[in-house]
């Protein structure tokens, strides 16, 4: 299919990077070969995205070495992965807005010319244009005014241009279409003719037997000697990727009462990233878990219930009344709960005390009119803490210079003190180690026995087994299975998530 | 579901001890060098320069202190909620002034001749503060509404001193209460209430939660506009006191007063401590910082450091005070 | 989008408030008419213009300096010091002298990380006291007269110091415009994440931009400096307000990486015209001061509310 040769371009040798207590990466090993496209699989928090970070100059390792071209390296920055002949295509921060194509073309390419004139910016822009797919989009638009997988296309573009040897693309098709995939899936083949090597990370297994000579996969922070494609079926990879990891870390599920009024009930919900109507109902008690690949739905639904998203129709009855979905203080009166996946931008506060952290969603709670009752404040998150398994002298230590897993309890914990009737989680153990995950999941279980609705969305399918009692997959904006858990198993999960059922399901 | 109970059944923790109160002594350090710095300027004071340690001197000291102070603590809530420092608080100052003493004149009550000014200032705080929760920069807005209060009081007065007519302002217009100046009283209360503000209330800690971190803030619940209007107000509030207090004290006001009172509050904000991204600092932080530009300026101006040389210092003061702020700050990240 | 919709999304609401203000000053005064009109506007874009150009810069980058007015200053104290070398020698100290300082500013930024804001309101201070001390506290004059009389000529509606400033824009537009550091600022400013990911080296174009406006700032204090024969300390002390409000009005957004040096001409013009204006009709400089405040608040209302039109609209627009 691709010019192969024995020649190894890029080899890591024991590369391991732990963020506190949580190892990306153990140990793991990775070779690429000059003119072959490696698939680089895992499930996520596999290690894959720390592994591009290492190779793109974003992260350095705690250990272990980096060879390019037989060469030791190291890559501090994206401009000395740049240098070694490295070029990435990001997932996020992909390009400028503000800036027109052609100018993002050029950027950072340290052996332009020092002039940016017209004619020299547009010198080749428009043949890469034309080759991935962009032949409608000039090369002085600005990049502001283009589709996310417009942006994603130039980003392809944008790489080549360079002369890279290594080309490295971190899910470039989570946003695109058919015919926008098939196009990469092109160009990507005839880079590989030219003898390029690349690293090719997705999530979607058709795209890899289309597309990859060998696979290399991650599973908890530690590789497998890569293995040709040829010798892999779509089970033996999921089978590869899948954790089996305990089943003692999941709680006993209560039953929820099958009779008892539902407590939410979504009806014909659309919103951005929404495309078909969902129709949803949670009783109290019951744990719904969403899952999907990035852009699939599943976080939308999320969102547009916290309401931080607009709503384009459909209505949401909490306790049979209708909710307003318009903003996220107007759920917080309504005692929805939202912890968002991105716990150290949005889900606390750096630089104040635990205690400051576990009541700022109930403070009015607290309060006489403005006045806070400091003894109420410190006896309620006392008693969330204990709740939560969180030692009650470390309330005046700042929530920064806690474990992962310790700030994951505080931020699930600060809405529980809300006493929220619906619960909604993003990625509820992102970062956190495996000890704590169990404690979570445990917390978890304890607010919906006390008869909260809760709503979890996450990629990593043994938490959405293990934990939830129903469980929906969404692929493209839209639910494409709903049932019990009990109905499912990780591979008809993963087979709904990638949708490779399309012929066998539809 | 109304009510959640925390407390785990049967086999519950015994409550964890609470940390040891911590200590009058180790509170005062952990405000930082701050107290070192002041302690160290009054003893080079005491040992190097005659005229430092005398009562009037004090008094001077103390004045001066207390009406950049008064306005420093009150402007801390708009740096804790992350919206940097206001550059108009001279022009509302010096309207807060004008006003007072126009009305006084005019025969208006004590309560009258307050309010009205407090008045007029809050307004203009609650409409800088929606401007500025709506995304536009603080420094900018201030600036540009100073302009305004200035051009305007330039043009109503025609640069004319206003004085009170020959009106007493009552117990404001003395100069001492007790052997102590009333605008040291002044800094005192307006401290101390500002602190129960900051650490006791819901208004002030919504300030900090903001200035912590705005995505999170806004997910909990916390409203930027009201927010962000609440610390234009207490500014305003402080602006009132200082402008009322300077006007009652001198009996009389231009359009030009107080033409460094930016400058030092702003010093004071940033000398205390306060970080600029906002989320820490305390007000109490700011009257320190206030004092030590006053004990500072003091100094030098006894030692006989010129306009220039007391500029200098006190600019690369405030420098070197944010680039260690910025440094602990993210050395503690 | 056409090219033609472009330049109004950039330039439109601008230049309404320019003509707005034009037609209000001729009609309401007899005396702002002609090429004395337009000299004295024009003659604005050597002070203000200048140094609004350089702060211009810095908000292209994300950024703001706040040190641009007290550098001006410096720079005209340093121009007068310097005058007995001759008028180019005393003009380039002034811009050696201040362009090393914003180098500073943007190599502490840089590297340290810190708030542009917050940094440069602590050297607006200190520079504010550097041009005193330098300037031995109070106003100086150059000794030989010859030497500033240079700039004071007059041709038609140009001067010396208004054909620099001209060149100075032309000259900065086609940096920003088409070099590689320019158009790194824009994209430092319009999206830091993505440039540095992009390999881009955050503190060249940083630097750089600090380095104009202190550059720019230097050369415009230099240039009044020359054009008055003497220095003052505590002059300029309404640049700063003048300065960002004429690169806002202009329609350069803080929040960076926008804006072009028509833009910052554009808000040069209706500031200078204002000043022209008022002064021609003997209004004092408070009164200035109120109407710079009146037509920037006015521009940021207006900017506010077609944000908001704009951003409901797209909202609408993502459900269908």
């Amino acid at each position: 299919m691709t010019m192969k040769t024995e020649e190894t371009v890029l080899s890591l040798q024991g590369i391991t990077k732990a963020y506190g207590s949580v190892h990306a990466l153990t140990d793991a090993t990775f070779e690429l070969r000059a003119g072959e496209v490696m698939a680089l699989l895992g499930e996520n928090g596999a290690g894959k995205s720390t592994m591009v970070k290492v190779l793109s100059g974003l992260v350095q390792p705690d250990s272990g070495t980096i060879q390019i071209a037989g060469e030791q390296r190291e890559l501090r920055s994206s401009a000395d992965a740049q240098a070694a002949g490295i070029a990435v295509v990001q997932q996020e921060y992909s390009a400028v807005p503000a800036l027109t194509v052609a100018e993002n073309l050029a950027l950072g390419d340290r052996t332009r010319s020092w002039w940016w004139s017209r004619r020299t910016l547009h010198a080749g822009a428009r043949e890469v244009l034309d080759r991935v797919g962009l032949d409608h989009v000039g090369p002085d638009r600005v990049v502001a005014t283009l589709s996310v997988a417009e942006t994603q296309l130039l980003e392809l573009a944008r790489i080549l241009l360079r002369d890279a040897r290594i080309l490295i693309l971190d899910e470039p098709t989570a946003a695109l279409s058919d015919r926008e995939i098939a196009r990469i899936l092109a160009v990507m083949r005839d880079l590989a003719v030219e003898g390029r090597s690349i690293v090719y990370v997705t999530h979607r297994l058709d795209e890899v037997f289309r597309l990859a000579d060998r696979a290399t996969i991650l599973k908890d922070g530690r590789s497998r000697p890569p293995v040709p494609v040829a010798d892999l079926t779509h089970d033996s990879i999921v089978s590869l990727m899948l954790g089996r990891r305990l089943a003692s870390m999941f709680p006993d599920r209560t039953p929820v009462d099958d009779a008892a009024q539902p407590r939410v009930e979504v009806r014909g919900l659309r919103a951005v990233g929404l495309t078909a109507p969902v129709d949803l109902a949670i009783r109290p008690g019951e744990i719904v878990g969403l899952t999907g690949q990035l852009g699939s739905g599943a976080s939308s639904l999320v969102r547009a219930l916290a309401g931080t998203l607009p709503v384009a129709e459909g209505e949401v009855l909490l306790d049979g009344v209708p909710v307003d979905l318009r903003g996220r203080s107007r759920g917080i009166r309504q005692r929805i709960a939202y912890c968002s996946d991105d716990r150290k931008k949005d889900g606390m506060f750096p630089g104040l005390p635990v205690l400051a952290n576990l009541s700022s969603p109930w403070l009015a709670a607290v309060s006489r009119g403005s006045w806070i009752d400091r003894r109420r404040e410190k006896e309620k998150a006392a008693d969330i803490a204990r709740a939560f398994s969180f030692d009650t002298r470390r309330l005046t230590t700042e929530i920064d210079t806690l474990s992962g897993g310790n700030q994951q309890k505080i931020v699930l914990g600060r809405w529980a003190g809300a006493e929220p009737r619906l619960f909604l989680i993003e990625e509820p153990t992102r970062g956190v180690d495996v000890g704590a995950r169990a404690e979570i999941y445990t917390k978890l279980r304890m607010l919906a026995d006390q008869g909260a609705s809760i709503v979890v969305c996450s990629s990593d399918s043994t938490e959405i087994l293990g934990l939830c009692d129903t469980v929906l997959s969404f692929y493209r904006g839209r639910v494409t299975r709903q049932a019990a858990h009990s109905d499912w198993n990780e591979e008809s999960l993963m087979a709904a998530t990638l949708h490779e059922g399309r012929e066998r399901a539809a | 579901m109304s009510d959640v109970d925390f407390a785990p059944p049967a086999q519950s923790t015994p409550p964890a001890a609470e940390p040891a109160r911590r200590s009058l002594g180790s509170r005062i350090v952990s405000v930082g060098p701050l107290p070192a710095a002041l302690l160290l300027l009054v003893l080079v004071g005491t040992a190097t320069t005659s005229g430092f340690a005398t009562v009037d001197n004090i008094r001077a000291i103390l004045t001066a202190a207390s009406i950049t102070g008064i306005v420093a603590v009150c402007m801390t809530f708009l740096t804790l909620s992350g919206n940097f420092v206001s550059l108009g608080v001279q022009q509302n100052t010096v309207l807060a002034a004008i006003l007072f003493l126009s009305l006084t004149a005019a025969g208006a009550p004590l309560v009258l001749a307050v309010g009205g000014p407090l008045v007029v200032l809050v307004v203009i705080a609650v409409v800088q503060g929606v401007v500025v929760a709506r995304g536009m920069n603080t420094v900018i807005t201030t600036l540009a509404v100073g302009a305004i209060l200035f051009g305007a009081m330039s043009s109503v007065t025609g640069g004319q001193v206003i004085t009170t007519g020959g009106r007493s302002v009552g117990v404001l217009g003395q100069s001492l209460l007790f052997g102590v100046p009333v605008v040291v009283y002044g800094l005192v209360v307006v401290t101390a209430v500002a602190w129960l503000i900051a650490t006791r209330t819901s208004l002030g800690r919504r300030c900090l939660l903001l200035g912590a971190s705005r995505p999170t803030a806004v997910l909990s619940g916390v409203s930027i506009t009201r927010t962000t209007v609440f610390a234009f107000v207490v500014l305003a509030v402080g602006a009132t006191i200082a402008g009322v207090l300077t006007a009652a004290q001198l009996g009389q006001a231009t359009a030009n007063d107080l033409s460094t009172l930016t400058i030092d509050v702003v010093a004071a904000v940033l000398v205390g401590g306060t970080a600029m991204a906002g989320g820490s600092g305390s007000p109490v932080r700011s009257a320190a910082g206030a004092l030590l530009i006053a004990l500072l300026n003091n100094l030098m101006v006894l030692n006989g450091f010129t306009t220039g040389w007391r500029l200098a210092v006190q600019g690369a003061l405030v420098v070197v005070v944010v680039l260690a702020v910025q440094r602990f700050s993210r050395a503690a990240r | 989008m056409t090219r033609l919709a472009v330049s109004l999304h950039r330039y439109g609401v601008q230049v309404a408030i320019l003509l707005v203000v034009l037609v209000v000053l001729t009609t309401t005064s007899t005396q702002f008419r002609g090429p004395s009109a337009a000299f004295s506007t024009l003659e604005g874009f050597g002070l203000l213009g200048i140094v609004a150009l350089g702060v211009a810069v810095t908000m292209i980058a994300g950024e703001l300096d706040l040190s641009a007015a007290s550098m001006t200053t410096l720079g005209s104290v340093v121009a007068v010091r310097a005058s007995d070398l001759g008028l180019v020698p005393a003009i380039l100290a002034a811009v050696a002298v201040c362009l090393l300082i914003g180098l500073v500013h943007g190599l502490v930024i840089a590297r340290t990380g810190i708030n542009s804001l917050v940094l440069t309101i602590g050297s607006l201070v200190l520079l504010q006291g550097v041009a005193w001390v330098a300037s031995g506290e109070g106003p100086i004059v150059v000794t030989n007269y010859a030497v500033s009389d240079q700039v004071l000529l007059r041709w038609w509606i140009l001067s010396p110091s208004s054909v620099i400033a001209l060149v100075v824009f032309a000259g900065v537009g086609v940096f920003l415009a088409k070099t590689r550091n320019g158009r790194e600022i824009y994209a430092i400013g319009g999206g830091r994440k993505e440039s540095l990911a992009a390999g881009v080296p955050l503190a060249r174009p940083l630097t750089t931009a600090f380095a104009i406006s202190g550059a720019c700032a230097g050369l415009a204090g230099a240039l009044a400096a020359m054009r008055s024969g003497s220095a003052t300390p505590d002059a300029f002390e309404t640049l700063l307000l003048t300065g960002v409000a004429a690169a806002l009005i202009g329609g350069i957004a803080l929040s960076g990486g926008s804006g072009t040096v028509l833009n910052v001409a554009i808000g040069v013009a209706v500031l200078s015209l204002i000043t022209a204006g008022f002064s021609a009709q003997g209004a004092a400089t408070y009164v200035v001061q109120l109407w710079t405040g009146v037509v920037l608040i006015a521009t940021i209302a207006i900017r506010l509310v077609l944000d908001l039109v704009r951003t409901t609209r797209t909202k609408t627009g993502d459900t269908t």
